[in-house]
C-alpha cells in the first residue's frame, strides 16, 4: 500500500482482537453509527470458543447499496493485536489499509513490509484512563474517515455509557474526539479517501441479526413458551424471547438439559401454547426422542436448529450446515415434517412466523435451519409490518364425542387442548385409536400410520417454492439453501453473467410438486453447501430426482465469503 | 517452589481462563494434592465434560479425556470398570455435572463407584456466556434469567451425600490449603468422592450481578465461609446464605468395581 487510498462505495472493515477487547462494543457502536448516518451496512462475526483471549474478528461492510454478504476483501483492518495481523494474513493485500498501533503491532520482530497507518493507540489511551479507550479512540477515527456527524457519536456514548456515570462518559467523548482528530488528518490529507453515500432512507430502517430475526418472527407467530438448553450459537434466540417474555407474555425457560427443554415444550403444545425450542446439532441429538413424541401425538412443535460443525462438540462457534439429513431423519418411526432454511433476514423473520402456523395447522414439527454464520450477521432492512402477519387458530372446542385422532381425509385431527370443551383429550407415545387409547390392533395401525402420512401430502398445499433469479433459460443452474444464499446471489451477480440462473431454496422439505420444472433447462447444475457431503444434493437426487452435475462444498467451519464462490463457480461454469 | 510445570503441557499455555477466574487455584490445589499422593502420571486418568472448567484437561500432562456437555461421569465409570487400576478423576462444572449431567452425578453416587469428581461451582455457565445454572442462588440475574433466578438452586453436595457418595467435601478458592487437603482425601478414599469447590467466575457472573473483579469475589468467599465444626453449632437461619466446608461426609461403603470383581470371583468359584 502506498498510503493515498481512495476506497470505492463499498468497503468492508475488519476489526480483530482478543476476546475480552471490545470488539463487540466496537462493532455495536459502529453498527448504530452508521444506520443512523443513513450508510446500508452489514456485519458478521467470527470468535473462537473461548472467553477471554484467542483472536476474534468482525467484518463490517459500509455501502452505498444494501449489502448482505461475507467478502474475503479487507479494505480497512483495525486490528488490536499482534495475533491478528498473523491469523488473518492471508488477506491482507496491498490495498488493505491498515490502521493501528504500530509499535504495539510490529514490536522488535514484526513484518516490517507490512505498511500501517500509526494511531498511538495504547499511549494514548493510557493517558485517557485505561486501554479499553483503544476502542473509542478507533471508533472517533472511523466516524472522521466516514464523515459521521459528531454529536450523533457523543449522544450515542452518552446512551451507552450512561449508567457507569458522568466520568466515564466524559472520558469516552474525549477518546472519540482525540480518534476523530486522527481520522480527520488521515481523511483531509487524502491519505484515506471513501466514496461511499448515504442509501435511501436507511436511517428509519431497523438493523437485526439473524437470530432476531427468527425471534421477532416467532413472536409475531403467537409463541408463547419456549423451553430450552442453551447451546451456541443457538442461544440469542432463547435470551431474547426471555427478554421479551413480560411484553409479550411468552415463557421462557431454561431446562436442566435439551431433554428437559423439548418435553416441556411437547408438554405445554398438548396444553394449547405455542412452544418451540432453540438449540444446536449436540443438543438437538438429546431432543430426538421427543420429537418421535411429537410424531406420535401429533403435537405443533417449533425446532430452531442452528448449525455448527459436528461430529460431537466439533467447533462450537463455527458455522456449518452439516445437519441437514439429521433433521430430515431424525426420530424413530415414520412421521411427517417441515423443513425451512432462511437465507434472509427477512425469509427468517417469516418462515418463523409461518413454522408456527403450519405447526398447528398440520400438527406435525417445524424445524427452521440455521447456522453460526446466519444468527450472527446483521444487516439494515425496512421495518416490518407486523399487521400484514396473520395466525389462524387451528383449536377447537372438544365436544361430546370428541375425537383427538379422527381418521380425517388430508390425514389432519380436529385439534383441542384439555380443558376446552366438555371432552377429555388424550396423548399416548404408543399407538392408539382414534380416542387415543392404547391399541395393538393391526388394521387400526394401518389407519394411522396412513392418517399421519398423508399429512405429508397435504402441507404440500402450503409448501414454498424455490426462489428462482436469472434468465430462463440458463444453462447453469446454482443451488443454494438456506444460509449461503446471499452470499452465492451477490457472487453470481459480480460474475455478469446471462447464463447463470440461481435457484434457493428456503423450504427443502418437503420439496414442493413442480421442483421438477426449475430444472428443466439446466445442463448444469452445480449445488453449492457449507458441508462436506453435499447433503442437499443428496436430498434432491433422492426426492425430485434430479441430476446434480457439480458440487461446491466448504467445512472448514467459516462461511463462504462472495470471492470464493466467484472462483469456484468460474471454474465449474460452462 | 512447587513445579507444577511438571504436571503440565506446556506447550498448550497460556491457560483460557480469565484473569480473576477462580479456576487456576483449584488446578493448582489438585496437581499439589496429586504429586503428594505420589501417583504416575500415567496411572492417573482425567475426564472432563464442556466447559471453562472442563478445558482443564486440555493443559494438563496425564490421560485425559475431555468428553461431551455433561457425560464426563458415565464416561470415566466406563473407564473405571474396564481398567480399575487406574486413578480417575472427573473435572468438571456445575452446569456440567448437576443440570445435563445431573442424572449421571446421582447414579454414579449411588453405584459408589471409585472416581473422584472435582466440581468447580461458579454458579453459572461460563463458557457460554453467562446463563443460569441449577446453583445460580435465587434472584440472581443471569442472561436467560434478565429479571433475577427465579428458581430455587441445588446443594450439590447434599445432592451427593444423599445419593450415596463416600466422602464429600466442600472448599473455596479463598482457602487453597484445605481445598488441598479435601482432594487429597478425595483421590485416596476407595469409591465415589466429590470435591465441590466454590470458584469465581467474575465475567459471567461477578460482572451482571454487580459483585467486582475476582479478588472481591474471592474475598466475599472467605466473608462467606463458616467451617462445619462452627456450622453444627448455627441455625439454619444463621446459615442462610453461607458456605459450609470441611469434610462434610466420610463413610465406608462397599464400592463399585470391587463388588463387580466379587461376583466375577465368585463365578470362576
Ligand atoms: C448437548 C450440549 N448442550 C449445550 C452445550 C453448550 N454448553 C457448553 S458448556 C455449557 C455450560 C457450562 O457451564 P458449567 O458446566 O457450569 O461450566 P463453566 O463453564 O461455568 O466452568 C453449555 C451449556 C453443549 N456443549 N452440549
Ligand atoms: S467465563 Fe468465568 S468461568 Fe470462564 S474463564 Fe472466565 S471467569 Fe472463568
Amino acid at each position: 500500500m502506498n498510503g493515498n487510498t481512495t476506497k470505492n462505495d463499498d468497503v468492508s472493515i475488519v476489526l480483530g482482537g482478543a476476546a475480552g477487547q471490545g470488539i463487540q462494543t466496537v462493532e455495536q457502536l459502529l453498527v448504530h453509527l452508521f444506520k443512523a448516518s443513513g450508510y446500508h451496512l452489514y456485519a458478521t462475526k467470527e470468535y473462537m470458543s473461548r472467553v477471554r483471549g484467542g483472536s476474534n474478528s468482525t467484518e463490517l461492510r459500509v455501502s452505498s447499496k444494501p449489502v448482505r454478504a461475507f467478502v474475503n476483501r479487507m479494505d480497512f483492518l483495525i486490528p488490536l493485536d499482534k495475533d491478528v495481523l498473523k491469523r488473518l494474513n492471508s488477506r491482507i493485500t496491498d490495498d488493505t489499509v491498515i490502521i493501528g498501533d504500530k509499535k504495539k503491532l510490529l514490536g522488535k520482530n514484526g513484518d516490517e513490509s507490512l505498511d500501517i497507518i500509526d494511531i498511538p493507540l495504547s499511549d494514548l489511551s493510557k493517558e485517557i484512563g485505561g486501554a479499553i479507550y483503544s476502542n473509542i479512540l478507533i471508533v472517533g477515527a472511523l466516524t472522521a474517515i466516514f464523515n459521521i456527524d459528531q454529536e450523533l457519536l457523543h449522544n450515542q456514548l452518552q446512551a451507552s455509557f450512561g449508567a457507569k456515570g458522568e466520568d466515564i462518559v466524559a472520558k469516552n467523548i474525549k477518546a472519540a474526539k482525540i480518534g476523530y482528530g486522527y481520522g480527520q488528518e488521515l481523511a483531509s490529507t487524502g491519505k484515506v479517501k471513501v466514496n461511499v453515500t448515504k442509501g435511501q432512507k436507511v436511517e428509519k430502517q431497523i438493523v437485526i441479526d439473524g437470530s432476531h430475526a427468527v425471534g421477532l418472527g416467532a413472536i409475531a407467530g403467537g409463541c408463547n413458551f419456549i423451553a430450552t438448553y442453551p447451546m451456541s450459537p443457538s442461544t440469542a434466540v432463547l435470551t431474547f424471547l426471555a427478554q421479551q417474555g413480560e411484553r409479550f407474555n411468552i415463557i421462557a425457560e431454561q431446562t436442566e438439559d435439551e431433554i428437559a427443554g423439548m418435553n416441556m415444550a411437547l408438554g405445554a403444545s398438548y396444553a394449547g401454547a405455542r412452544a418451540m425450542v432453540t438449540t444446536s446439532g449436540g443438543g438437538y441429538a438429546l431432543m430426538v426422542e421427543a420429537l418421535s413424541l411429537a410424531g406420535a401425538a401429533e403435537l405443533p412443535l417449533v425446532v430452531h436448529l442452528a448449525q455448527r460443525p459436528g461430529p460431537a462438540t466439533g467447533l462450537p462457534t463455527r458455522s456449518e450446515q452439516g445437519d441437514l439429513l439429521f433433521a430430515l431423519y431424525s426420530g424413530h418411526g415414520e412421521f411427517p415434517r417441515i423443513i425451512y432454511a432462511p437465507g434472509s433476514l427477512l425469509d427468517a423473520f417469516e418462515l418463523s412466523q409461518k413454522a408456527f402456523n403450519m405447526a398447528e395447522k398440520y400438527q406435525v414439527p417445524v424445524f427452521l435451519l440455521t447456522d453460526q454464520y446466519f444468527v450472527d450477521s446483521y444487516y439494515n432492512i425496512p421495518k416490518i409490518d407486523v399487521s400484514k402477519y396473520k395466525n389462524e387458530n387451528y383449536i377447537i372446542k372438544a365436544e361430546k364425542g370428541y375425537k383427538r385422532y379422527e381418521v380425517t381425509e388430508n390425514g389432519v385431527s380436529p385439534r383441542s387442548i384439555p380443558g376446552y370443551g366438555p371432552e377429555v383429550v388424550i396423548a399416548d407415545s404408543h399407538e392408539h385409536d382414534e380416542e387415543g387409547h392404547i391399541s395393538e390392533d393391526h388394521d387400526n395401525r394401518i389407519r394411522m400410520v396412513d392418517k399421519r402420512l398423508r399429512k405429508q401430502g397435504a402441507l404440500l398445499t402450503d409448501a414454498i417454492p424455490p426462489l428462482r433469479e436469472g434468465p430462463d433459460n440458463a444453462a447453469n443452474l446454482v443451488v443454494c439453501w438456506g444460509s449461503t444464499y446471499q452470499i452465492v446471489q451477490e457472487a453470481i451477480n459480480n460474475l455478469g453473467r446471462d447464463d447463470v440462473a440461481l435457484l434457493y431454496f428456503r423450504q427443502v422439505y418437503p420439496f414442493p410438486s413442480n421442483t421438477l420444472d426449475y430444472f428443466r433447462n439446466a445442463k448444469n447444475v452445480i449445488v453449492i453447501e457449507n458441508n462436506a457431503t453435499g447433503q442437499f444434493a443428496q436430498m434432491l437426487h433422492l426426492f425430485p430426482h434430479i441430476e446434480v452435475h457439480q458440487n461446491i462444498l466448504k467445512y472448514n467451519g467459516l462461511p463462504f465469503s462472495v470471492e470464493e464462490v466467484e472462483k469456484e463457480l468460474n471454474q465449474k461454469l460452462k | 517452589m512447587f513445579d507444577y510445570m511438571k504436571y503440565m503441557r506446556q506447550d498448550k499455555l497460556p491457560l483460557i481462563w480469565c484473569a480473576g477466574c477462580g479456576d487456576g487455584i483449584v488446578l493448582k490445589s489438585m496437581l499439589r494434592a496429586i504429586d503428594k499422593i505420589g501417583l504416575d502420571q500415567n496411572e492417573v486418568c482425567m475426564v472432563s465434560g464442556i466447559g471453562c472448567s472442563s478445558r482443564l484437561t486440555g493443559y494438563v500432562d496425564f490421560n485425559t479425556l475431555h468428553t461431551t456437555h455433561g457425560r464426563a461421569i458415565p464416561f470415566a465409570t466406563g473407564v473405571k470398570m474396564a481398567k480399575p487400576e487406574l486413578t480417575v478423576i472427573v473435572v468438571t462444572g456445575d452446569g456440567d455435572a448437576t443440570a445435563i449431567g445431573g442424572n449421571h452425578y446421582i447414579h454414579a453416587a449411588r453405584r459408589n463407584i471409585d472416581i473422584t469428581v472435582i466440581l468447580f461451582n461458579n454458579n453459572i455457565y461460563g463458557m457460554t456466556g453467562g446463563q443460569v445454572s441449577p446453583t445460580t442462588p435465587i434472584g440472581k440475574k443471569a442472561s436467560t434469567a434478565p429479571f433475577g433466578n427465579p428458581e430455587n438452586s441445588f446443594n450439590i453436595s447434599g445432592l451427593a451425600e444423599a445419593a450415596g457418595a463416600s466422602f464429600v467435601a466442600r472448599g473455596t478458592v479463598h482457602d487453597a490449603i484445605p481445598l488441598e487437603k479435601y482432594i487429597e482425601k478425595a483421590i485416596r478414599k476407595k469409591g465415589f468422592s466429590v470435591v465441590e469447590v466454590m470458584t469465581p467466575c467474575p465475567t459471567a457472573y461477578g460482572r451482571r450481578n454487580k459483585l467486582g473483579n475476582g479478588a472481591a469475589m474471592i474475598k466475599q468467599l472467605k466473608e462467606d465461609t463458616v467451617p462445619l465444626s462452627r456450622a453444627q453449632k448455627m441455625s439454619d437461619e444463621e446459615l442462610q446464605d453461607k458456605i459450609i466446608t470441611g469434610v462434610l461426609v466420610d463413610v465406608e461403603r462397599p464400592e463399585y468395581t470391587d463388588n463387580y470383581q466379587k461376583l466375577i470371583e465368585r463365578f470362576k468359584g
